[in-house]
């Protein structure tokens, strides 16, 4: 018998994406609020959370302004929506929405914290009231309610909602941003001269003639201004306006671009995730895959003779995975794939490897950008690497649960993600030695003002940095091309070892397994693996005993990552290759995969992988 | 813009006060009219402000669309640029100017208020007036030199100025408490679990 994977008990990619998008944006903000810089940058940090969080709460009813609440109609579907509520056991029940427009899908969920909505047009609503009240139709209808009530139950609705405000709120604030704070750096440098060299002698001049000035007063007045005009002298002479200025463009502007990325990639392949795990969750209710399939393909259930059948593999070419990556929906092909073949939710090796190389581009933008170069200057691949490895390793779970070899995908994911980096780099390498070769004056200058304002005490340089161009060069060659190719080494000798690791947890059966407790001591593994991973080579730089706050900081980590160990270790000793069945307890050898039963008294191992 | 017109010939009783205190105003040029005139001359003027902001008020949900905001911000602008001229102007002419520009800066104040009252669009009006104020600032100061100068000294060269920032002003502070009072909606809406009701525009005037 072949079993099947129960893909909710594995890493969800809704929340791996959801998390990459809130974690990009905000983690950056973060960053860039701390310490000092020429322009205050957590104020943008704070408006960017607040108004996302507004923008997401009132987003709901901005999109039901033409919908009208379903009161009295549609009695079967108000039911139907009412009866699978309860038995999905959703918090919050939706309310039903009849659009009276046609310019949006037929039926779909929006959604708050606490407010849930599903929306339909009338003639979808009409269509699904027919076919509940028709017993052999009923299944059909049945089949979208429970697809769209899955949305609401595994948060698609505010994961989805919030990063596209989230996302939405960020474009516009930073535009915002930049524009402020350039008007305002403009006005300074425009405003500046003529404060510090006003007479304000004239004003009290003027106030005389108006009304009586005590002398005193008239003096003190005079006196704290010239204070003032000497304290906006002394700070003016340090500060560079221009230097400033490409502080603002350079720390705002790339988040207008990462943005941009996000939303074309990510939010649509979270879009198109959701409906995976929806479809799964109709199959697992009700037990057959004919309703979803006519649903979707809008065939009459009676026309449906035969049994849906697809093959092991499904094919895909470049084109396809292009047009996969641009579109806001599932191919229905790879949908109906899935619906016999759990596991082809989860991306394949290219797939992936293209969407980490995406994230790791947006990384980059971000940590090289003036907002954080300060703390990632001397390790600038190094932390894009440490996320794109947690992503890998979170990707190989499925495969490693069912038993599938990881090796080609290993070598697929880092190999194609090597090369994109390597790629980049060499471009970007590749640029200053043709400059350096055609325009070196011009290389000289720019990176002249690129180091002088990209750090953070770009307001007060009055100068930009000298810069020995030549060495620059060879620096850059140095240190940068060989740069991915040793980072990837060093993350596959890394991820191996992760395999093996997983592999083993994979084996403690006799792990108290309530629900899935065996996933949560992989994600923990993960995370303590990453831990010593940064504080490894946060101990190699130099910058490591610089301070006793960074010692501290760094030490506790690994110590928390080492205390971690232990403990695994200690739980590998008792629980590896025990039988859970308490009478039997047989020590079970050999490595863990889908359907794999006790030698000795036939108990499946780990049953909630399985459907 | 169709609404506002309807409004304005639907209101006969408004025409009918506007005829009678311009009357009474031509009769008040006279170097010495009598108390009676100057005292009704009083009455009418304040009718005339009361019954326009009450109408605009009974009526204010015809009043809140981006046609009648936009047209309200110019005809403000244009009132208070008018304003600084007034002083060129005596007798009669200046009497009914006055009138004039206090309805009418009453009614856009009214508008304004209103449409952020009802709408939320603090966030975007407040955003990009300030970006537009910065900017037409930087280049004030470039024209006529030492801002600070002129406002101290009130020797200002540039009419267009002061109306700016004085509607900035107005946006920045009807668009704080828009934004804190939808706020509050939205959050107290959300923990009720109730929707958030949104204005919606009314389709016809009523007769």
């Amino acid at each position: 018998m072949q079993h099947k994977i129960n893909i909710f008990a594995l890493p969800a990619q809704t929340t791996v994406l959801f998390i990459i998008i809130v974690t990009v944006v905000i983690g950056a903000l973060i960053l860039g609020s701390i310490g000092s810089s020429p322009v205050l940058i957590w104020p943008v940090a704070l408006l960017i959370v607040i108004l996302s969080l507004r923008s997401f709460i009132s987003q709901p009813e901005k999109k039901l302004i033409k919908c009208y609440k379903a009161d009295s109609h549609f009695p079967y579907l108000k039911q139907g929506i009412e009866h699978y509520s309860h038995k999905l056991g959703l918090k919050y029940f939706p309310q039903l929405y009849i659009s009276s427009t046609e310019k949006n899908a037929d039926v779909y969920v929006l959604g708050s914290f606490c407010r849930k909505y599903i929306v339909m047009t009338e003639k979808a609503a009409r269509k699904w009231e027919k076919q509940l009240s028709h017993s052999h139709e009923k299944a059909v209808a049945q089949a979208g309610i429970i697809h769209e009530l899955t949305h609401l139950k595994n948060g698609d609705d505010w994961k989805l909602g919030y990063a596209r405000e989230l996302l939405r709120v960020t474009f516009g604030v930073m535009l915002w941003a930049t524009l402020f704070y350039s008007g305002l750096t403009v006005l300074l440098m425009v405003s500046l001269p003529d404060i510090v060299n006003y007479d304000f002698s004239i004003v009290s001049k003027k106030l005389e003639e108006q009304m009586p000035v005590p002398t005193e007063l008239s003096d003190l007045f005079l006196t704290k201004m010239d204070l003032l005009k000497a304290t906006i002298r002394n700070k003016m002479g340090k500060i560079n306006f221009k230097l400033v200025l490409h502080f603002i463009v350079n720390s705002f502007l790339p988040f207008i671009s990462i943005g941009s990325i996000l939303w074309l990639f990510y939010l649509r392949k979270l879009r198109r995730t959701r409906e995976f795990y929806a479809d799964a969750r109709v199959i697992n209710i009700q037990k057959e895959i004919k309703p979803i399939y006519c649903l979707l393909s809008k065939i009459p259930i009676s026309y449906l003779k035969k049994e849906i059948t697809t093959q092991a593999f499904y094919p895909k070419g470049i084109k396809q995975r292009v047009k996969d990556l641009l579109h806001n929906h599932p191919n229905f092909n790879r949908r109906a794939h899935a619906w016999l073949h759990p596991e082809f939710i989860f991306d394949d090796g290219v797939d992936t490897a293209i969407l980490i190389a995406i994230f790791s581009i947006i990384m980059d933008i971000i940590l090289l950008s003036p907002f954080s170069i300060l703390y990632f200057a001397e390790i600038p691949m190094h932390f894009s690497m440490l996320a794109s490895l947690i992503l890998i390793a979170i990707r190989l779970i499925p495969n490693i649960a069912t038993g599938k070899p990881v090796t080609k995908e290993l070598f697929i994911m880092i190999g194609l993600f090597t090369l994109t980096r390597f790629i980049i780099t060499f471009l970007i390498v590749f640029h200053f030695v043709f400059l350096f070769i055609f325009a070196p004056k011009y290389l000289s200058d720019m990176l002249s003002t690129a180091v002088a304002s990209f750090a953070r005490y770009a307001g007060s340089s009055t100068k930009g940095l000298h810069v020995n161009i030549l060495e620059f060069i060879y620096q850059a060659l140095y240190y940068n091309i060989p740069q991915p190719l040793i980072i990837s080494t060093v993350s596959f000798v890394c991820l191996i070892g992760i395999i093996l690791m997983m592999k083993r947890i994979l084996r403690w059966y006799n792990f108290p397994t309530k629900d899935n407790n065996v996933m949560g001591v992989l994600y923990l593994f993960i995370f303590s693996m990453c831990l010593v991973a940064a504080s490894m080579l946060k101990v190699i730089t130099s910058a490591f005993f610089n301070t006793p706050m960074n010692l501290f900081f760094w030490g506790t980590l690994f110590a928390i990552a080492i205390c971690i160990g232990i403990v695994m270790l200690v739980c590998d000793r008792i629980y590896v290759g025990k039988c859970p069945n308490p009478k039997c307890n047989q020590y079970n050898s050999g490595h863990y995969f889908l359907g794999k039963i006790c030698q000795n008294c036939k108990t499946p191992f780990h049953s909630w992988l399985m459907v | 813009m169709k609404t506002l017109f309807q409004f304005l010939l639907k209101n006969r009783f408004s025409w009918a006060i506007i005829f009678i205190t311009i009357t009474l105003n031509i009769l008040l040029s006279e170097k010495s009219p009598p108390l009676v005139f100057v005292s009704l001359f009083i009455i009418l003027t304040l009718c005339f402000i009361a019954s326009s902001l009450y109408l605009m008020f009974v009526y204010r949900a015809y009043l809140i669309n981006w046609t009648t905001f936009i047209v309200s911000i110019l005809l403000l602008y244009i009132n208070l640029v008018g304003i600084d001229f007034i002083q060129y102007v005596h007798g009669i002419i200046a009497r009914l100017l006055i009138m004039f520009f206090g309805l009418i800066f009453l009614g856009t104040i009214f508008v304004i208020g209103n449409f952020l009252w009802y709408r939320d669009k603090s966030i975007p009006l407040i955003s990009w007036s300030s970006i537009i104020y910065l900017w037409l600032t930087c280049v004030a100061w470039k024209i006529d030199g030492n801002l600070i100068h002129h406002w101290l000294t009130n020797t200002g060269k540039l009419w267009w100025f002061s109306p700016l920032t004085f509607i900035t002003l107005w946006i920045f502070f009807f668009g704080l408490i828009s934004f804190i009072k939808h706020s509050f909606h939205i959050i107290s809406n959300e923990s009720k679990m109730l929707p958030n009701t949104l204005f919606v525009p009314p389709e016809n005037f009523p007769d």
